[in-house]
């Protein structure tokens, strides 16, 4: 922790830009290595950039964003879900196997899945602050669970998304703005919204030291068990953004996110060890993920190297974030 | 009129008897003084108090309604609010949000107003004159004292009718503020339980006081009959029923260890000169927090002193890690607080924790040899006492007091000869106790040094042929041979200056 005298005060907009705030605001520094990699791939791009690009790359992106939304509210709390996977592809299965095809009914079966997702992380989170389980056991076990259950109700991939629900949430609206960036949007205001109610600021406030926010009159018990459940319902969507992009059912689509989703969260300067973070840098490390394998894609690098790629650019965001800090010390002294 | 009333609380922790059938009446606008040695029990009834604890039997009555148990949100609801030592604030949240938590002020859209809450904050800051205090940044960016003025001042914001002050000056150097605000509770009829060591201050302010040990009430005071040197002799109490092992050895005058001037950021630890000479138990007596852990760590390579110097054999060394702390000079070995966390490896088995750092010397080209390990530790087992029938048993499952003899013998077995032991013979029995006593004696007659901090005054006078006292991060005596009596270190432990000490003064 960080002495200073009493009189410190907060910084100004122009001091957060200068490179040791840079290095404490992980947010920022994720957004600008999204900025370099986009820059490559607009620089690259045959034909140049239009709302189709955007498109499809925000497609890719947004189950990823919505999966480590969930994953970023758990671990400020303090804890680590690993339920994501397994909802993903529960949900997946069931949009692929049960979505009723006319849009009206396909748009409550949606509606329905979210509830399911966030009765799933309720009972996590149940598990989790009442009976006092480790969190990493007891969501493995979930996860292990809803793939079970994905496998028992879709055994291999197959069954096909009504295009009902796919057309109108992967379209582009008016020829210009795709449906995918209002949903981003939507997403940021959401938690710049869930930051600024008491449960926002609890979260932060249990991550810290849980012992010292009950005796502040914190309803620990109770605000964990939420970000459990906000979490399952972000997953549950995210499940059925994925069915809307690929249009497909498969039992094991949600596995790769068990990997995935943290490495976003990484990207964006979440605290693995709780009470430090933010979803908005998690969506922007699941728009770096995302446009990744575009960047590749353009320079003419082969695809199986993607997650070569991913892993490298991890490090060099984290590498980033030391060395201007670094920098920032010299400055200062 | 009472405010708050304890009716035969008991509180246990599995064997060990926290507080013991204690009762106590906190009257409307008066400062009630608890005192006691560490461990006597203030924290455990300061936790029930707040909530955080519940008793196992037991009543308390807030305005004779029982107060609900376990809950601290109720009971700051039911107006008892607590200062809390360790203090309760959350670094990542800002100065405003810590002093409104839970009931952030909302706005229009039921969203937490910055400016509802800045100003609210900016209210309170003033009122409690904190202004220097910027309601905006986060409370991790505070100096511990103003932590502290910060976690007393929330406390009062609640307006309670009964204030809970645990230790609110160990981070504060002037208590005018204080005592000030103090003053405002008891004038509108609140209640204040004050719990300090500096018994200067519990002169000054508190109308009553209670006194603990081991759990009891043991005595209490009004102002008029207030006598420090009684209220010392209470809370030691008059129980030194263990035997100490004769100082038979002889004390070298070449000095293993010295340290001159050492501090510690924060003024944790200022200036401490101290000396431990070859074949010699130095003490060192301090009331909680007051630097001697950071002293420790220090010596050990786990802390980085801000300033002064350390001496080996006359050798200036800077210690960076254990590791090198194990190889400077005759080798420098901690046995440390917690020995659970910090000293053993709970789920293997004792006779794998002893054999632990002399692994290398056991093994040939890397492979362990079993018959060497039963070897080694059978021996070493034998040195410290522990039965050859427990070695096999996870370490996690012995007793406290085996427990502590495997840390210590395994320290030993690092071949260092100078050793530090902070606090060995704490939580274990009078019988375990009595072995490691003859155990250190036998270590120094053999021409090791130890270092030992006690939280048991009658240990460091009965077992130390030296003892410092701590006070505030500073040396404030030095007491040796007919000085060194468990009324001098209390005395100088908490900061007394009436009576001057014999050999050094109080900084």
């Amino acid at each position: 922790m960080i002495e200073t005298g009493a009189v410190a005060r907060k910084r100004t907009f122009w001091q957060e830009l200068r490179p040791q705030a840079l290095a404490t605001n992980s947010v920022l520094l994720a957004a600008v290595v999204f900025l370099i990699l986009f820059m490559i791939w607009t620089y690259y791009l045959p034909g140049g950039l239009n709302a189709f690009q955007i498109k499809d790359l925000l497609n890719l992106a947004q189950a990823l964003a919505f999966a480590s939304f969930g994953a970023t509210l758990v671990l400020i709390v303090g804890g680590f879900d690993l339920s994501v996977a397994g909802l993903i592809s529960l949900v997946n299965v069931l949009v692929a196997t049960q979505m009723p095809s006319s849009a009206g009914l396909a748009f409550s079966f949606a509606v329905l899945l979210v509830a399911l997702g966030l009765v799933v992380g309720l009972i996590n989170g149940c598990l989790v602050s009442f009976l006092r389980l480790e969190s990493i056991a007891t969501t493995l076990a979930t996860f292990i669970i809803l793939s079970g259950l994905a496998l028992v109700l879709l055994a291999a991939p197959g069954g096909t998304v009504p295009p009902s629900f796919y057309e109108p949430v992967t379209g582009i609206i008016g020829g210009t703005i795709p449906v995918a960036l209002v949903v981003l949007v939507l997403l940021v205001i959401i938690w710049l919204v869930i930051k600024r109610t008491r449960f926002g600021v609890n979260l932060f406030a249990i991550g810290a030291d849980e012992d010292a926010a009950t005796m502040n009159g914190v309803r620990t018990r109770a605000v964990k068990v939420w970000a459990f459940g906000v979490a399952g319902a972000m997953y549950a969507l995210a499940g059925l953004s994925l069915s809307a992009a690929t249009s497909t059912g498969n039992p094991n689509a949600g596995t790769p996110f068990l990997l995935t989703t943290f490495a976003a969260v990484a990207l964006g300067g979440t605290s693995f060890a709780g009470g430090k973070g933010s979803a908005i840098g998690s969506i922007i490390g699941a728009l770096v993920l995302a446009i990744i394998p575009k960047v590749l894609f353009v320079l003419g690098i082969a695809s199986f190297s993607t997650g070569l790629f991913q892993g490298l650019v991890m490090i060099a965001a984290v590498l980033l974030g030391v060395a201007t800090a670094k920098l920032g010390r010299k400055e200062e002294s | 009129m009472p405010v708050v009333t304890l009716r035969d609380v008991s509180k246990s922790f599995a064997a060990t008897r926290a507080l013991d059938s204690v009762s106590l009446e906190l009257n409307e606008g008066e400062v009630h003084a608890l005192l006691g040695e560490n461990g006597a029990g203030k924290s455990t009834l300061v936790k029930i108090l707040s909530g955080v604890l519940q008793p196992d039997t037991g009543d308390v009555l807030l305005a004779g309604e029982r107060l609900p148990m376990g809950s601290p949100r109720d009971v700051v609801g039911k107006g008892i609010s607590t200062a809390f030592q360790e203090l309760s604030l959350l670094p990542n949240l800002t100065v405003a949000e810590n002093l409104l938590l839970p009931e952030l002020p909302r706005g229009v859209v039921g969203l937490v107003s910055g400016r509802r809450t800045r100003r609210r904050a900016s209210e309170l800051l003033k009122r409690y004159e904190l202004t220097e205090i910027d309601p905006e940044i986060p409370v991790g960016l505070l100096t511990l004292a103003s932590k502290q003025r910060l976690e007393i001042a929330k406390a009062l914001s609640h307006e309670p009718h009964l204030l809970i002050l645990d230790e609110p000056t160990a981070a504060l150097t002037d208590t005018d503020w204080l005592f000030r605000h103090v003053a405002k509770v008891t004038d509108r009829g609140g209640a204040v339980l004050y719990i300090s060591h500096r018994l200067n201050e519990i002169r000054q302010i508190c109308e009553r006081g209670t006194v603990l040990r081991n759990g009891r009430v043991v005595g209490s005071f009004v102002r008029s009959d207030f006598n420090e040197s009684r209220l010392i002799s209470m809370m030691i109490g008059r129980s030194l029923d263990t035997t100490f092992p004769p100082r038979e050895n002889t004390v070298s005058t070449e000095s293993v260890l010295e340290v001159k001037g050492l501090s510690v950021d924060g003024g944790v630890l200022n200036s401490v000169d101290l000396t431990l000479k070859k074949g010699e138990i130095v003490g060192v007596a301090a009331l909680e927090g007051q630097g001697q852990r950071e002293l420790f760590q220090s010596l050990y390579g786990l802390r980085r002193p801000s300033g002064g110097e350390i001496l080996i054999e006359g050798d200036p060394v800077r210690i960076r890690s254990p590791r090198q702390a194990l190889k400077t000079g005759p080798g420098i070995a901690l046995v440390p607080e917690e020995r659970k966390s910090e000293a053993l490896f709970l789920k293997l088995s004792a006779r794998q924790n002893l054999i632990l750092p002399i692994i290398g010397e056991i093994s040939t080209s890397g492979f362990v040899r079993p018959r060497r390990v039963r070897e080694r530790s059978d021996r070493e087992a034998d040195a410290v006492n522990v039965a050859p029938g427990v070695l096999d048993r996870p370490v996690g499952r012995l007793s406290g007091g085996n427990q502590q003899k495997v840390a210590i013998g395994k320290t030993v077995l690092t071949g260092a000869r100078c050793l530090l032991l902070f606090d060995p013979a704490r939580g274990i029995d009078a019988a375990t106790k009595l072995e490691v006593y003859q155990f250190i004696r036998r270590l120094v007659g053999e021409g090791s040094s130890v270092l030992m901090y006690s939280s048991e005054l009658p240990e460091l006078v009965g077992l130390c042929d030296r003892v410092y006292a701590l006070y505030g991060g500073r040396v404030a005596g030095e007491f040796a041979g007919a000085n060194l009596t468990e009324h001098n270190l209390l005395t100088a432990a908490v900061g007394h200056t009436m009576e001057p000490a014999t050999e050094g003064g109080v900084a």
